[in-house]
């Protein structure tokens, strides 16, 4: 597969919601959204394969999210993958290193989504994920950073990854 | 005066309710906060103006908590009013 190429798509219906600390399901005008809280970290978790269309280019995460009030501010979101393959005790968590997106200043009207967008190089930011592997992709809102500036609810659209 | 982390409280409650009915702000946390720390501040420098203008006759027979209950519901019944 050629690089830029989208690899998967995820949306809020398939975030498997941690235990605590979890973003919560919401709708806006029966758009499916996440709503991560701005005064406490929250997660969402998404599990796949990796394609078997994958050539090793690594992976572009990129979340597309709006804001439920908020009109300026930045937003500080971080992720982690973890390869579950056939090594990783599903008893226990094993996400990699966390990554850092590069704060998302948020559109002037709340309801029009941004794209911010992480690069995981292949190897060791992607848990050395193969394809073929399941694997699973933890998103936060980092609300409890100094660089989380925006008020309010942001509202996860969409997630996708392509190749590098 | 409120502490830091009552104010940030006052602050993520009062964002979340704007998120709650998606009501546009304009205005970032640290911003926010700001504004916070002046509002207490106000409250704060004019409490004892707050007490001369009520009724002295009877303004003793209420607790200070009561009467702080009483400028709260005066408020909230001009918010409900805009």
């Amino acid at each position: 597969m050629a690089s830029g190429d989208t690899l998967l798509i995820f949306t809020p219906l398939g975030n498997e919601s941690p235990s605590s600390a979890y973003a919560t399901l919401d709708l806006r005008n029966s758009h499916p959204v996440l709503d991560f809280d701005d005064a406490t970290n929250e997660y969402a978790v998404f599990t796949s394969i990796l394609p078997r269309a994958y050539s090793g280019g690594g992976l572009t995460v990129s979340v597309f999210f709006a804001m439920s009030s908020a009109v300026s501010g930045d937003v500080l979101w971080t992720f982690w993958i973890e390869r579950i393959g056939e090594i990783q005790d599903i008893d226990s968590d094993g996400f990699a290193t966390e990554y850092y997106a590069d704060p998302k200043t948020v559109s002037g009207t709340s309801g029009i989504p941004v794209k911010v967008v992480r690069v995981l190089t292949d190897g060791t930011r992607m848990d050395h994920l193969a394809v073929g592997e399941p694997f699973r992709l933890k998103i936060r809102r980092t609300a409890e950073s100094e660089d989380d500036t925006a008020s309010g609810d942001a509202e996860l659209l969409a997630v996708e990854i392509k190749e590098t | 005066m409120l502490t830091d982390e009552q104010i940030e409280k006052v602050r993520a409650e009062f964002a979340g309710e704007l998120s709650k009915v998606r009501t546009s702000l304009s205005a970032t946390k640290p911003q926010c906060i700001a504004v916070l720390a002046a509002v207490d501040s106000w409250v704060g420098a004019n409490a004892a103006s707050f007490n001369q203008a009520l009724p002295q006759a009877v303004a003793n027979n209420f607790s200070a908590r009561q009467k702080l209950k009483l400028l709260r519901m005066i408020i909230n019944a001009r918010l409900e009013a805009l």
